[in-house]
């Protein structure tokens, strides 16, 4: 299994640990983790919203796989975890209609 | 979150193991950049610190060799001794309180790594005086052993 993503890094910036555009001056690229781990991405993307219920409230892994494109399918454990902090971390996440 | 990474057991992939720890490190070191590491109770910064390391350690034991380089090119730098690699970093305190979290958080990573090893030593973090502390994580390549030291 190889999820580190050392090619699509997000950058911090280490004075202040905040996650910071790249090309900052000073700032240091750390590597984001399968869908859901790094600062900033989501879904696959930078830039994503993780898909929640209607109401906002995150899926369990099973439902996120069961729903999800690939790029919303949480890669593992780890990156569930990640997920769930994503949902939490977003005031507005993308919604998920079952039907 | 940190609850949750210290209650997942990553040892499934050395790569997630590696996330895993560097994600734990990033958030303490976040806290304590921002002066908030106080926020969590000392039981969960020595939890959160002695799980990482074990994540770290696990993850580079068990790495093959081509992303253990490029792990330690990206995490660490080479020092002059052949085949060591080294994260420098230092705390910088300015009460007696953060004096004691870094006291706390440090040596119970300090015993993670180095306890009942040969080169296992009593941490200098400079306690009761706070100021600038600087502290090295060294990892060799060909014992695979990771050590910490004040500097």
């Amino acid at each position: 299994m190889a999820y580190i993503q050392w090619d699509r890094p997000f950058f911090v910036d280490p004075s202040t640990g905040e996650v910071v555009l790249a090309g900052t001056e000073g700032a240091v690229a750390v590597p984001t983790y399968g869908n859901y781990g790094g600062g900033g991405y989501s879904a696959g993307e930078f830039g994503g919203a993780p898909p929640t219920t209607l109401s906002g409230e995150p899926l369990s892994q099973e439902q996120l796989t069961q729903s999800g494109s690939g790029s919303e399918d949480p890669v593992d454990d780890l990156d569930y975890l990640f997920y769930l902090h994503d949902v939490a971390s977003n005031d507005v996440g993308e919604a998920y209609d079952p039907e | 979150m940190i609850d949750q990474l210290i209650d997942l057991d990553a040892s499934y992939d050395p790569e997630a193991s590696l996330y895993a720890a560097g994600a734990t490190f990033g958030m303490i070191g976040r806290l304590a950049l921002n002066d908030q590491l106080d926020v969590l109770p000392p039981e969960a910064l020595v939890a959160a610190t002695q799980d990482a390391v074990g994540d770290l350690e696990y993850a580079l034991e068990n790495l093959p060799q081509q992303e253990l380089v490029t792990a330690l090119g990206i995490l660490f730098e080479p020092t002059s001794e052949q085949g060591e690699f080294a994260f420098d970093f230092e705390v910088t305190t300015t009460s007696l309180k953060q004096e004691f979290i870094e006291f706390v958080a440090l040596n119970a990573l300090n015993d993670a790594i180095d306890f009942g090893e040969a080169d296992d030593a009593p941490l200098d973090t400079g306690f009761p005086v706070s100021g600038v502390s600087e502290y090295r994580l060294t990892f060799n390549v060909v014992t695979r052993d990771l050590d910490f030291v004040s500097v």
